[in-house]
């Protein structure tokens, strides 16, 4: 029988409760984030929907990107953008550190360039805010990186659980796109998180879901033309999310130049051109949401053509939007864009195509929805719960997930990394847990060096080392000066002609006979650039100095090794509770 | 006792880098004190064993460590065991089976080996002083069952019969291994030294705490000279 100090409740076992504690506090914070954005952005496009009227209102949209610029780059000091690949990166490489200011950054930034009519939505800043927030209460409580990073992704999950009305989808799209992992201990609090958030959210902003889909009904052959949508969804997403990094590319072509390079200059004049593209339509303006609910009511009174040009022009505006860095998201705008595409997509089959007994176009509208989300974010799971959420459309899950998925293996094809993880990835900056970089980037030379290691003094014959060489069974030496600086390596394999020869000991000096060119590996490197040096020079054995060139020890290839077996199974362990 | 960085790093055997990017990450259980790390011995090695990884150092049956000085060779040699408490051992065989299957042997000899050893030993004749002891040790000195002279004590409850001279039942067991005839001759005269103390004496009768048992031996151990 085991004793019952067994039981004890400290330690591993009142982690789970502390985070669960902690989860709460997060979940709720991050909902009062969520109706702050949600309302902020309510009422300035009110007070800003007379000026809208007035000959001069597309210029909005550009003071409206100008402000949210100048709020996130001057008064909180910050890249611009959305957000959500900065989380990605504080959970990479920063061990979920996000500074404290962040949290009202890109909250005030988007709000201001949305209301104003900045074509992008307000789920990634606010769940840059909520993670933020996370962040710092982690930081608060003194927690370590692992449960830092489990508080920033409750923040994440409980804004978008909020703000959507969609407790799963934020958990999902915590477990999905920021975390990589699915395991109890992070989605026990993650989903606490998103319970309060949401419930906080419903009490203030109301219960219903964003938007109401009515009863659908669909057939088998529904399910066949599902399987098209879901590929021509993911074709969208990859357009969609090749034009904003076109934007992308232009506009920091365009900064290289002196006036142009000035804060929130771009942003204003994209904001400009979307400005002028919603004298076209106006709503395209905004998070669009109007858009999203008429195509599920099936209420879009426009022909196929008018729903084309509709579609084209969104995600022009919301290229330029994102693509100039103006502060917003892009679940929004795929949700629109999803929606006019299956819409699109029905209307064509019914009207063009004559086939009868098909679902509506509202039918084809939702799954589109999913499909985009799931095509940009590369995270099928995602897509599905937030259409179902949002939409209250429990009945479609079968082609919900068929779309989500097809969507989501078209992008994946075509597109080597997802909207957010694009940057990072392509800078080999993004670490899932429990993957080879990560353990890779982790272990540093600093922590695998040698238990043994000898080093001989500059100015020595072999007569004055072989001493020591007789006490070791080691084959490398260190050659440093006075001051311990790196002089070289003595590899004494390649001195048995003049070892055993008591005069040429004698004769020969260190200095002479060292390997002065010897590659060295820095303390901080990583295991995988210490992997490179050793790759380069084909050594078994090298020095590692510090930046400011002493000389801190020797590590070896067999070193390497066992220290990268040994994180394998602390990293792989960690996945597995 | 709460464990620092460089008593982690060497219980687990990795750099103190590695602990502290490990307490860091949160992959390690650790506590802050006045901003440095501290560790459970006890967590530790149950944080390592579950991950298959091997701990070095001290056992848990290890000697309280804080009055431990290398340079008395009695001293050291107890230390390099260990001490531990039987209580379900009914007669000989019992005692060296329990007690060798709670002991961690460092060198390359196995237990079952050591056990016939012992058993054949006091077949020769009993390793029982008299008043409650007996030092068990191997026919021969042996480099197989330890490369440096260690000692393991244990101590019995109720008392085991041991065919000691004065015919009373053993309650503290010493068990010397020795690598060399040389070596087994020196700890043995000086165990021998030490158990007709009084005081030791009475310390082991009153089953006295490790604490108190180290602090006697240390201060009754000449050191080397």
């Amino acid at each position: 029988m085991r004793p019952l100090s067994s039981l004890r409740l400290q330690g591993p076992r009142s982690e789970p409760w502390m985070m669960v504690g902690l989860a709460l506090f997060v979940g709720a914070a991050s909902a009062g984030l969520a109706v702050l954005l949600r309302s902020g952005v309510h009422h300035l496009a009110l007070f800003l929907s007379d000026a809208r009227e007035s000959p001069l209102g597309f210029l909005i949209p550009a003071g409206g990107a100008l402000v949210g610029v100048l709020f996130i780059r001057v008064i909180f000091r910050e890249p611009g953008g959305h957000g959500v690949p900065a989380v990605l990166e504080a959970v990479s490489r920063r061990g979920g550190f996000l500074r404290r200011r962040s949290i009202f950054s890109r909250l005030l930034g988007s709000l201001v360039n949305v209301a104003s009519g900045g074509s992008a939505g307000l789920e990634g800043p606010v769940a840059y805010s909520a993670a933020a927030l996370g962040s710092s209460v982690a930081g608060s409580a003194r927690l370590a990186e692992r449960q830092r990073i489990i508080l920033l992704a409750c923040g994440v999950a409980g804004g978008i659980g909020a703000i959507f009305n969609a407790p799963l989808a934020g958990i999902i799209f915590a477990a999905e796109v920021v975390l990589a992992e699915l395991t109890l201990a992070t989605v026990i609090p993650v989903s606490i998180s998103a319970i309060v958030a949401t419930e906080i959210g419903r009490k203030i902003l109301g219960a219903s879901g964003a938007f109401s889909a009515g009863s659908l009904s669909w057939g088998t052959a529904d399910l066949g033309f599902s399987a098209v949508l879901g590929l021509c969804a993911g074709a969208v997403s990859v357009l969609f999310v090749k034009s904003i990094f076109k934007v992308e590319h232009i506009a920091s072509k365009v900064k290289a130049h002196s006036v142009w390079g000035t804060v929130g200059v771009v942003a204003a004049v994209a904001g400009l051109l979307v400005g002028l593209l919603g004298l076209l339509h106006g709503q395209i303006l905004g998070e669009g949401y109007g858009l999203v609910q008429s195509a599920l009511s099936g209420n879009l009174s426009l022909s196929l053509k008018a729903i084309a040009g509709l579609w084209l022009l969104k995600m022009l505006a919301t290229s330029l939007t994102l693509g100039s860095n103006a502060p917003g998201g892009i679940f929004a705008p795929s949700l629109v864009l999803g929606a006019l595409l299956g819409y699109g997509f029905g209307s064509f089959l019914q009207d063009e195509l004559g086939i009868v007994g098909l679902a509506s176009p509202s039918f084809f509208a939702l799954l589109a929805m999913a499909g985009l989300v799931a095509g940009t974010m590369q995270a099928p799971f995602t897509g599905i719960f937030l259409a179902l959420e949002t939409t209250g459309g429990w009945g479609q899950t079968l082609p919900l997930i068929l779309v989500a998925m097809l969507s989501a293996l078209v992008s994946k094809t075509f597109l080597r990394h997802s909207f957010y993880t694009w940057e990072l990835a392509e800078s080999g900056r993004l670490l899932r847990p429990g993957t080879d970089q990560r353990i890779l980037a982790d272990l540093t030379a600093v922590e695998m060096l040698d238990e043994e290691c000898i080093s001989v003094e500059i100015g020595k014959t072999l007569e004055d080392v072989s001493h020591q060489l007789a006490t070791t069974h080691r084959n490398h030496f260190a050659v440093l000066d006075e001051e311990k600086r790196l002089r070289g390596m003595l590899d004494i394999s390649n001195l048995r002609s003049i070892i055993f020869d008591a005069d040429l000991r004698r004769l020969t000096t260190v200095e002479t006979v060292m390997d002065s060119n010897i590659p060295r590996i820095l303390t901080s490197d990583s295991l995988l650039q210490a992997m490179q040096v050793f790759e380069d020079s084909g050594a078994w054995v090298l020095p590692v100095v510090q930046s400011d060139g002493l000389f801190c020890g020797t590590v070896s290839k067999s070193n390497l090794f066992d220290n990268y077996r040994r994180e394998l199974i602390v990293q792989t362990a960690d996945r597995g509770e | 006792m709460p464990l620092d960085l460089l008593h982690a790093a060497k219980i687990l055997g990795v750099s103190s880098d590695t602990v502290r990017r490990w307490a860091r990450q949160g992959r390690l259980g650790s506590r802050r004190q006045g901003g440095e790390y501290r560790f459970e011995e006890v967590e530790l090695r149950e944080w390592a064993a579950s991950r298959g990884m091997k701990t070095k150092g001290p056992h848990p049956s290890a000697w309280p460590t804080d009055s431990i000085n290398q340079d008395q060779p009695l001293v050291s040699a107890f230390s390099r065991g260990g001490v531990v408490t039987l209580t379900d051992a009914r007669s000989q065989e019992e005692v060296f089976e329990q007690w060798l299957g709670k002991i961690d042997m460092e060198g390359e000899g196995d237990s079952s080996l050591l056990l016939e050893d012992l058993c054949a030993r006091e077949k020769l004749s009993s390793t029982g002083l008299g008043n409650g002891i007996a030092i068990p040790h191997p026919r021969t000195p042996n480099p197989q069952y330890s490369t440096k002279p260690t000692i393991f004590l244990a101590q019995v409850s109720p008392e085991v019969p041991w065919n000691s001279l004065d015919g009373i039942g053993v309650h503290s067991l010493f068990l010397l291994l020795n690598p060399t005839p040389k070596e087994h001759l020196r700890i043995l005269s000086r165990v021998a030294f030490i158990l007709r103390d009084a005081h030791f004496q009475r310390l082991l009768t009153s089953k006295a705490s490790h604490k108190e048992l180290m602090e006697a031996l240390a201060s009754l151990d000449p050191t080397a000279t």
